[in-house]
């Protein structure tokens, strides 16, 4: 680590100097890298934190981490929704007692000073006679977040106000950020239930896995053959039939570098009509351009938003987040996010689905788990220190496809075939870029 | 049914050996073709999701080809996080007679399982069983397991003969 300068190595871990593009297996291993990291990108900008509809009504709150620091969001009692540094004003115990619920008063279980949802102290213990001259309350507000937006029901932070609007930030991936946005007349929920799991692995192995669609044809063969194995048993999935197309390669697919760090994967889907979306697709055509709906409905997907965020739409659709604890280490949060209203006999089947693929304890991530933490021990052999990522390279174009001009946005690049790496040179350059 | 406790445990103490030696055919016999497996998601730290048709699950198998998937995969030799597989060691305690409706019991236990994974060590996981036994054919058979695990962060992988 260059001590003048200790973001330096991490700009020259990716590298384009040798007419391929390259990232320092460092950059996975590295805990300076990983404290810079922590305060540019984490502490620096717009991260994702929760859906709107976790913390609907006044109270509600939801814990995370904002890089090293614990934040919490709370909707407050105008609607409108509060983000503070989760720790008394007082002496800094950390003030929600769970990772998600509902307290209209904030109270500190140390010492019992208490705060509204505006984060104004109400109530100080004891208060009379513990100051000769009285005591101002209003020194003692929580310290508020200095960014909070959201679009389209996603909620997001930023500890540093020196930020571009959030609408801004998200670019040109708000065209796909709203075919899940945009899914049912009554807006979207998370379903109860959900889980958490920790990695032995970088949080970029798992922002990079989430989006190669070049490891489904041997990773997940096996989640392929299992469930075709399901089927011919006489189990009756109907529409808890599970899309097997796209991991056995029979569909266009394609990837885009959509700029400031965010990605897309997609493939067409090879049944679309046992979607759970499908029961909607009179409201769907009746609503939206034929393009919008080709791609909600007939197109999987998954979205990377940087630094932290993926929103699946494929079998199922999944929000999973990534909180990074240490250098090695990373806590993954994921929900099932589906159409308000929809039939049980839908939910039922988007559950099912979401179950075998997108749960640890399911049939295809802890694969991926698997794979993600060989790259991480793979990556402490020092005398080997790149990871290349050119597959694909002679298919990019500049700007859209067809497919993608047809909803209006305009990647980096696109590239029609999902084994391609193409889309983490812009991952990597936004990450050189805030890390700089 | 004839309320016979030892049967009971040892139909519990004998699954509970099949997965540990990895006899899966004769593990998914003990199981009727209607079976259920309940693993539960919990919704926060204290609560438990309690209708499996419309919350997250950890895991809901419906059915014997439910069960069957999972073992081909496990069994396939093609699974990344099942190469090498886990070696593991469950232990079945308390077990306790909680309902006798005749044709079916309801039967509570404990679990604890060490589980040794060549990529991530030893873990040591625990929770609480609840089977529904039917008797089928002559045998004690399971019709329902829900198994509650106790961790609501899944330090690395779970699969079905782990729990």
């Amino acid at each position: 680590m260059n001590i003048d300068n200790p973001n330096r190595l991490a700009t020259e871990m990716v590298d384009e100097s040798k007419g391929v593009f390259r990232v320092a297996r460092d950059a996975y291993t590295d805990p300076d890298v990983f404290e810079a990291e922590m305060a540019s990108i984490f502490e620096g900008g717009w991260i994702y934190v929760c859906h709107e509809s976790q913390i609907a009504d006044h109270g509600d709150y939801y814990a995370t981490q904002a890089g090293r620091q614990p934040i919490f969001l709370i909707r407050q009692a105008d609607g409108g929704i509060g983000g503070f540094i989760d720790a008394c004003s007082h002496r800094g115990a950390v003030l929600t007692r769970a990772r998600r619920g509902t307290m209209k008063t904030i109270m500190c279980r140390f010492h019992g000073w208490c705060y509204d949802t505006t984060g104004a102290c109400t109530l100080i213990k004891n208060e009379a006679g513990g100051w000769p001259d009285g005591v101002d309350r209003g020194r003692f507000s929580l310290r508020a977040i200095p960014k909070v937006e959201s679009y389209k029901g996603f909620v997001y932070a930023s500890l540093s106000g020196d930020v571009p609007s959030l609408g801004e930030a998200l670019g040109e991936s708000r065209a796909f950020i709203d075919l899940m946005a945009d899914q049912s007349p009554d807006g979207m929920e998370i379903v109860p239930g959900n889980q958490s799991y920790m990695i032995n692995g970088n949080w970029k192995l798992q922002a990079e896995n989430g989006v190669d669609g070049y490891h489904v044809s041997t990773v997940h063969r096996v989640f392929a053959r299992a469930v075709a194995k399901r089927e011919a048993m006489g189990d009756k999935g109907e529409m808890r039939k599970t899309e097997a197309a796209r991991i056995t390669g029979e569909v266009e697919t394609g990837v885009y570098d959509l700029g400031g760090g965010h990605m897309l994967l997609w493939a067409q889907r090879g049944n679309p009509e046992v979607a759970p979306l499908a029961e909607k697709l009179d409201w769907l055509n009746a609503t939206y351009a034929e393009s919008k709906v080709d791609w909600m409905l007939r197109k999987g997907r998954n979205l990377f938003l940087f630094p932290n965020v993926f929103l699946m739409d494929q079998s199922s659709t999944q929000i999973r987040v990534i909180i990074p604890h240490t250098v090695d280490r990373t806590e993954v949060r994921t929900y099932c996010i589906a159409p308000k209203g929809e039939s049980r006999k839908a939910r039922a089947a988007r559950l099912r689905k979401f179950e075998d693929f997108f749960m640890v304890t399911g049939m295809a991530t802890p694969d991926d788990m698997a794979a993600l933490e060989d790259v991480q021990r793979g990556s402490n052999g020092r005398l080997a220190p790149w990871n290349e990522m050119d597959r694909g390279v002679g298919k990019a174009i500049p700007g859209a496809d067809t497919a993608t001009a047809s909803l209006g946005a305009n990647p980096v690049t696109s590239n029609p075939d999902w084994d391609s790496e193409t889309l983490f040179h812009g991952f990597y350059r936004e990450w050189a870029r805030v890390m700089r | 049914m004839k309320n016979n406790k030892i049967k009971m445990e040892n139909l519990l103490y004998l699954e509970a050996d099949l997965l540990d030696r990895q006899q899966w055919s004769d593990w998914s016999a003990l199981y009727v073709e209607d079976c259920v497996i309940w693993v539960p998601a919990w919704d926060s730290e204290e609560v438990l999701v309690d209708d499996p048709e419309i919350s997250v699950n950890m895991m809901y198998l419906v059915g014997k080809p439910a069960l069957e998937a999972r073992l081909h995969r496990i069994a396939s030799d093609d699974a990344y996080a099942s190469l090498p597989l886990a070696r593991t060691m469950h232990a079945v305690t308390n077990i306790r007679v909680v309902e006798d409706r005749g044709a079916e019991i309801d039967v509570s236990s404990k679990f604890t399982v060490l589980s040794l994974e060549p990529r991530r060590g030893k873990s040591w996981r625990g929770g609480w069983y609840d089977h529904t036994l039917v008797e089928e054919g002559g045998a004690l058979r399971i019709k329902r397991k829900k198994i509650t695990l106790l961790e609501d962060v899944i330090d690395g992988t779970v699969d079905l003969y782990q729990i």
